[in-house]
């Protein structure tokens, strides 16, 4: 598969290292001659190219038209939106992500449809959570942040314990996926019991995981 | 007309002079506050600090009743991006883009966008006065059609 990135600051050029480990083709356009210099000498398996990635004409050199993904990650949001509005609609490319800097312009590019992954905006939501919800922890953050993977740790007053599965009101959208019980690993069924001391996983929107709490260990 | 020009260089401040000068409603917004002294002490349109394709500074700059827009800032992708926020998100009736990269001039205005491509039409003025050729240029604008007639000068100027 090949991936064209473009922008070579820390992000572009932490992902163009990784995707080259993993197997992948990768192509890197950075415009500062200096910094495309030096990726250049670091990443011997990247193919990087100096020039301006918002140019069509630096685009179709670094190879657009065979990438199968083309992710802009520079430091502009204007750059990121219309660097990806080339590859997908001038040059055909199935699949395009763009970095967003300011989370105020996230909204811009999802009316315009383009995917975005905005760094700001999900350190920010798992520092938000890990500061308001103590006792429940987030695993992984799926989704741009919407989505998550927890642990809870039931405690002997919680209000889960003794209870089973098929009692607990789970809100809508999460689901119980394991329980770890002196590290042995239970999938939950409805008979399922509760006991103080286990670990609970679940995957849970970010909505509903108050009341995922809620359930597992009640009001905080 | 509620008209919000975005980018006070040269082109932006006095295209807003003379529309507001004819009595339009005019805001003008620019990342630099001192870009504001071009405009000069008649002007008594609105003046708003900030990144034109910010939504809250499109906002406060009334684009929701806005009749029409002109993106006039030197960044390309800028006057891009805010002209795409104008038409999409908020239905502005007339939107202008000035766009100096030719190729990203064409292609915008196959996407849809009123693209003024400075560079092409300021080359091909010179060309003709260069020349000294009588010509008549033709310049789309978007999907309008923006006809220009130019006719260079015949003579010398007086004193070349």
């Amino acid at each position: 598969m090949y991936v064209l990135i473009v922008g070579g600051g820390k992000v572009g050029e932490s992902l163009a290292r990784g995707l080259a480990n993993t197997g992948y083709d990768v192509a890197l356009v950075e415009k500062d001659e200096a910094i495309s210099r030096k990726i250049a000498e670091d990443l011997d398996n990247v193919l990087v190219i100096g020039g301006d990635g918002c140019d069509p004409a630096r685009l179709e050199d670094a190879g657009v038209a065979r990438a199968q993904v083309v992710t802009a990650v520079t430091g502009d949001d204007e750059d990121n939106l219309i660097i990806c509005q080339l590859a997908r609609d001038t040059f055909g490319v199935p699949r395009v992500i763009a970095r967003v800097n300011n989370p105020r312009n996230e909204i811009t590019f999802q009316k315009i449809g383009i995917d975005t992954v905005s760094s700001t905006t999900i350190i920010t939501k798992l520092i938000e959570e890990e500061a308001t919800i103590g006792d429940i922890f987030t695993l992984l953050a799926l989704k741009r942040g919407k989505l998550s993977i927890v642990e809870a740790n039931l405690k002997s007053a919680s209000p889960a314990v003794g209870k089973s599965i098929k009692e607990l009101k789970l809100p809508a959208d999460s689901i119980l996926a394991t329980i770890i019980r002196e590290n042995q690993i239970i999938f939950p069924k409805g008979e399922t019991t509760l006991h103080p001391g286990d670990s609970i996983i679940a995957l849970t929107t970010i909505e509903q995981e108050g009341g995922l709490r809620e359930a597992l260990l009640g009001k905080e | 007309m509620h008209i919000i020009i975005v980018g006070c260089g040269r082109v932006g401040s006095q295209l807003a002079q003379i529309l507001s000068s004819e009595g339009h409603n005019v805001v003008i917004i620019d990342k630099n506050a001192s870009s504001f002294k071009r405009l000069g002490a008649d002007f008594n349109g609105i003046t708003i600090t900030g990144v034109g394709f910010d939504p809250e500074i499109l906002k406060r700059a009334g684009i929701e009743r806005a009749d029409a827009l002109a993106a006039v800032t030197n960044g390309d992708n800028s006057n891009i991006m805010v002209s795409q926020i104008a038409k999409k998100m908020y239905n502005v009736p007339r939107v202008i883009t000035r766009i100096y990269d030719p190729l990203r001039a064409d292609i915008y205005k196959k996407f849809g966008l009123n693209t003024i491509g400075t560079t092409t039409i300021v080359a091909q003025i010179f060309r003709s006065a260069l020349l000294k050729e009588s010509s008549k240029m033709e310049f789309s604008i978007g999907e309008d059609l923006g006809l220009i007639e130019y006719k260079a000068q015949k003579q010398e100027p007086a004193g070349g």
